[in-house]
This record gives structure tokens, C-alpha cells and sequence, in this order.
């Protein structure tokens, strides 16, 4: 049978590029509120946002740096995309459609990691355009804005941020593989991954110091630590290769393991 | 209702594909497993043999075997907990099965399977800021076989606007454009889980009168899963009766219909 039908020119690969951008455009999607609620809310983080920048750049001797490490939460935020990103074909009622796509499962686990991991980056850089302008608004008002003031500013922001977009992918693959436990038969394995997770941040804290050894710390020259050392690409290489690993196990999750 | 029709597992065939012979209750020329003018080389559309998957302490089936020849629209029919979602969700290899063997177009389900099958599955909804454009760009993209003329001719038919965002749909528009996404597939086999399900009347005869213009009559093998019989049950070629995971009866419905009266009464007779 299978062979009459394909002879017919019916079968070609769905592209891997065409699936990420369906799952981002998911993914990007808007809250349900209106437009209007909507707007009011963009402008009121706005507003919050540049009052306290006029605030605390008219004191003159505030150093803006420390509010790089906001992007921090983004680590937490790519965890959520990726739980996310898988979840919400389960509320959506869109399981059976993507599930049934003639895809092997390894693509559409891969293609909701990029997605997530795509919002991730978009919105980390959006944030930290807004920081980089916040925080050069707040050193012009306090009068401090010169080009070594602003390139201290903006290479600490780009160190930040850099370290997080390097363990976005990490964190992404993480909520990918959570989000498919949670629909499957291994639901109840949930606590030990915890613990798993746990355990791991522990060891790391004992063995290196705190896991932010090597990111921000005071005590450097101007009061910051370097963020990339050598144990820093070690770690985001190594969460590289978990992230692989565990999109590779949601995989196998979505495969085999799925309760429907 | 004359048991001796067609009883338990067995089925148009037995488990190993051989034709019911020995053994069992003879079928009568109505009843046979293939029509005369049927080649009876070709393989069945879709093949179970004693297939079980347990979900907790439910079994959703129970040693199912079943085999649908080519070309037939199956009405796979039984009350809720039947197993014929599960059923549906296994040819579709949305699940594994526990134990047995399937085979859906000569092949075990899954992604590979999926490029021969449409899909319309339990409950589903369409995502919700797509049109009914866009879920046809989408459908161009991702479900082989997929026909946009076909579409947009079933799309005028069925009275859906092509800017309509299924977030703004009814629900009966929504199971209109699923239904699309589905027949308007060239593909070998067909699967319609409970298409009229919370479907206004005007909606389901829309959608009836669309399956009616589109299959049955050709290659392909469509099995439709439904409660709602009184629209449908002229399609039918087959019926399948399940219940608690298990074939409870089958066989050609012209056959079943003059034993048994119409599909409602059959059902009356099996589980009430």
C-alpha cells in the first residue's frame, strides 16, 4: 500500500526550520487581555521604570551596574518557556495534532526547545536594550555619562547578559523535558528530579564555593568579580551538553512514555 | 440480533490474518471479509491482533484484534470507555500499546505511519489564532498529502470564511475546519474521532454532507468514531461494535442493518 501512495510524490520532510517557527509563534503569543489593558501595562512598567532611574541618577553617585543582574531571572523564565512551549499543546487541546505531525519525536522535542529558547534571547534582548538605555539615562543625569563610564556599564551588561543567554539553553531544555514528564507515566518521578536538581546544585556549591563563584562577587577591582573564567565556560559548556541530553530524553518521553 | 453474524475478536479475519473458517460461525456471503471484486492480496488498512493497553487499573483495551480491509468507511462504535479513542490514539501512534500487534497501511504506527494517515483526534481544537488561512498554510506545510483546492472548495462548502480566527470560531465552525484539515488529505487511511462531538445540529449536518461529497467510494479507509449515529450511519460500509476494549461485533452494515436494524438499534440491542 505504502509504496502506491508514495510513488505519488506525497511524501517530503517537514523541515525542522518551518516547525520552530510554527512552536515560536505559539509560543510568542499574548496573554488573553485586550489591547487596551494590554498597552496600560506596557506603559506602566515603562513609567515605574524610568522614575526610577530619574530617581536614583539624579543622586550622582549611583552605579547602575547591579541592575544587570535582573537578566538573572531570565534563567528561571527560559525554564518556564520550556515547560511552556510543551504544556500548552495539553491546554490547548492541540496534543493529538502535534503528536500525530510525521515528524520523529526527537524534531518536535528539538523544535519546542529552539522556540523557547528563541523567546528566551528575543526577550533577554529586549531587556537588556532597555537596560543599556535606562541605565545611560541614569549616569547622564547624574552626569557622569562619558565613554568610560558608559563602556564600564554596557561590558559588565554584555557579561551579565551574555552568561545568561549561554545557560538559556540549559534552562530551556530543562523546562522541555519537565514539561513532557509532567504528561507522562513518569509523572511521579517529579520529586527526584527535584532532588536530582538539588543534589547537583549542592555538590557544585561544595566542591567550587558558591555556584556564582566566578560570576558576580564583590571584591574586584571595581567591585565586581570576572564573570567569564575558565570554570564559567565550563559550565555553560557542560549545560550544553545536559540540555542536549535532556531534549534527547523528552524525546524518548514523548515517544514512549506519554499519558494520553 | 442473530449472534452467529459476527462475534467477539474475531473479526474479518482471525488473529493471524487468516480468513474465520474452522471453528467459528460461518459468514454468510453478506458477511465475508472481503467483497468478491476485492483483490485478496491486498493488504488490510489496518491489522490488530490482541492489542491491550491498561491506563492505571483500566484496561482501555482488552486483547482487541480487528482488521479493516481497504477502501471502507468503518463506523467503529460503543459507549464511552469503549476504547475507541484509545484505539484511535494507538493507530495513530499517539500511544503505545501494552501488549499485541498493529499495523496501520502495512506498518507499526508512528511518526513514519503518520505521513499515510489523517488524524482527527478527541476533543481537539485548532490552534486559535490561526484562520482558516492559516491552518491551511499550515496543513500545506506539515500533513502530507494535503490538497488546499480540495480545501478551499470544502471551506465554501461548508460555509467557513477564510479569515475567520479559530479563537473566534464556534465550536461547530472549529469541527468544520478540523474535519477539512482531515478529508481534504490524499492519503490511505482516514481516522475521525467522534467528529460531531458537541456539534449544534446545523453544524453536523454541514459536516455530514461535506464527508458525504469527499469520502467513502475511493482507496481510502476511513474510520469514524461517533455517538452521534442518526446522521452518519448511511456512510457506513462497516461497522465495528466495541466494548470494554474488545470487539464485541462487526461486519459490512448492509449485512449488520438487515439482521440487526439500524446502527441505533443495534447499539440499543448491545449495550442497554
Amino acid at each position: 500500500m505504502e509504496e502506491s501512495w508514495l510513488e505519488e510524490g506525497h511524501v517530503r520532510p517537514v523541515p525542522l526550520r518551518a516547525l520552530v517557527r510554527q512552536d515560536f509563534r505559539l509560543s510568542c503569543r499574548r496573554p488573553r487581555l485586550n489591547q487596551g489593558w494590554w498597552m496600560l501595562y506596557v506603559i506602566g512598567v515603562a513609567v515605574l521604570a524610568v522614575g526610577f532611574a530619574t530617581y536614583f541618577g539624579r543622586r550622582g553617585d549611583f552605579d547602575p551596574r547591579p541592575v544587570w543582574f535582573a537578566t538573572l531571572g531570565f534563567v528561571f523564565a527560559g525554564f518556564g518557556f520550556g515547560i511552556g512551549v510543551v504544556t500548552n499543546e495539553w491546554k490547548n487541546s492541540t496534543v493529538g495534532w502535534w503528536l500525530s505531525l510525521p515528524v520523529p519525536r526527537w524534531r518536535l522535542a528539538a523544535s519546542k526547545w529552539m522556540s523557547a529558547l528563541l523567546r528566551g534571547w528575543l526577550l533577554l534582548l529586549v531587556v537588556c536594550v532597555a537596560l543599556a538605555l535606562l541605565g545611560l539615562y541614569a549616569l547622564a543625569l547624574g552626569g557622569r555619562l562619558n565613554p568610560a563610564e558608559a563602556a564600564r556599564y554596557l561590558g559588565f551588561g554584555a557579561a551579565v547578559g551574555g552568561l545568561v543567554a549561554a545557560v538559556l539553553p540549559g534552562a530551556a531544555a530543562f523546562g522541555v523535558f519537565y514539561g513532557a514528564i509532567a504528561k507522562s507515566r513518569w509523572r511521579p518521578a517529579i520529586p527526584l528530579i527535584w532532588l536530582a536538581v538539588s543534589g547537583s546544585w549542592w555538590l557544585v556549591a561544595v566542591h567550587h564555593g558558591s555556584p556564582q563563584a566566578g560570576a558576580p562577587a564583590a571584591g574586584g577591582p571595581d567591585g565586581f568579580g570576572p564573570l567569564w573564567t575558565a570554570s564559567t565556560w565550563q559550565a555553560v559548556l557542560a549545560s550544553w551538553l545536559v540540555g542536549f541530553g535532556l531534549v534527547g530524553a523528552a524525546a524518548h518521553v514523548l515517544d514512549r512514555r506519554l499519558q494520553l | 440480533m442473530d449472534r452467529q453474524v459476527h462475534h467477539g475478536p474475531a473479526g474479518w479475519s482471525q488473529g493471524d490474518g487468516a480468513q474465520v473458517t474452522a471453528g467459528r460461525p460461518p459468514l454468510s456471503a453478506g458477511m465475508s471479509a472481503r467483497t468478491e471484486n476485492e483483490p485478496a492480496n491486498r493488504p488490510p488498512a489496518v491489522r490488530c491482533e490482541g492489542l491491550t493497553k491498561q491506563y492505571g487499573s483500566k484496561r482501555a483495551l482488552d486483547g482487541l484484534t480487528l482488521e479493516v480491509p481497504q477502501g471502507r468507511v468503518v463506523g467503529v462504535l460503543g459507549p464511552n470507555g469503549a476504547g475507541k479513542s484509545t484505539l484511535f490514539r494507538v493507530l495513530a501512534g499517539l500511544v503505545q500499546p501494552d501488549a499485541g500487534r498493529v499495523e496501520v497501511a502495512g506498518q507499526l504506527p508512528g511518526w513514519r505511519t503518520n505521513r499515510q494517515i489523517a488524524y482527527l483526534p478527541d476533543r481537539a481544537r485548532w490552534y486559535r489564532e490561526h484562520t482558516v488561512r492559516d491552518a491551511f498554510r499550515y496543513a500545506e506545510q506539515f500533513l502530507l498529502g494535503f490538497q488546499p483546492e480540495q480545501a478551499l472548495e470544502l471551506a465554501a462548502w461548508m460555509q467557513l470564511d477564510l479569515d475567520l480566527r479559530a479563537g473566534d470560531m464556534s465550536r461547530g465552525q472549529e469541527a468544520r475546519l478540523m474535519l477539512i484539515l482531515c478529508i481534504a488529505r490524499r492519503v490511505p487511511v482516514i481516522l475521525l474521532d467522534e467528529p460531531f462531538a458537541g456539534i449544534d445540529a446545523v453544524s453536523r449536518a454541514r459536516i455530514t454532507e461535506g464527508l458525504v461529497a469527499r469520502i467513502g467510494g475511493g482507496e481510502t479507509t476511513v474510520l469514524v468514531s461517533t455517538h452521534e449515529l442518526a446522521e452518519v450511519e448511511a456512510l457506513f460500509d462497516h461497522a465495528v461494535f466495541l466494548n470494554a476494549g474488545r470487539v464485541l461485533m462487526q461486519g459490512p452494515a448492509d449485512e449488520l442493518r438487515r439482521r440487526g436494524g439500524s446502527m441505533q438499534e443495534i447499539m440499543q440491542q448491545l449495550y442497554v
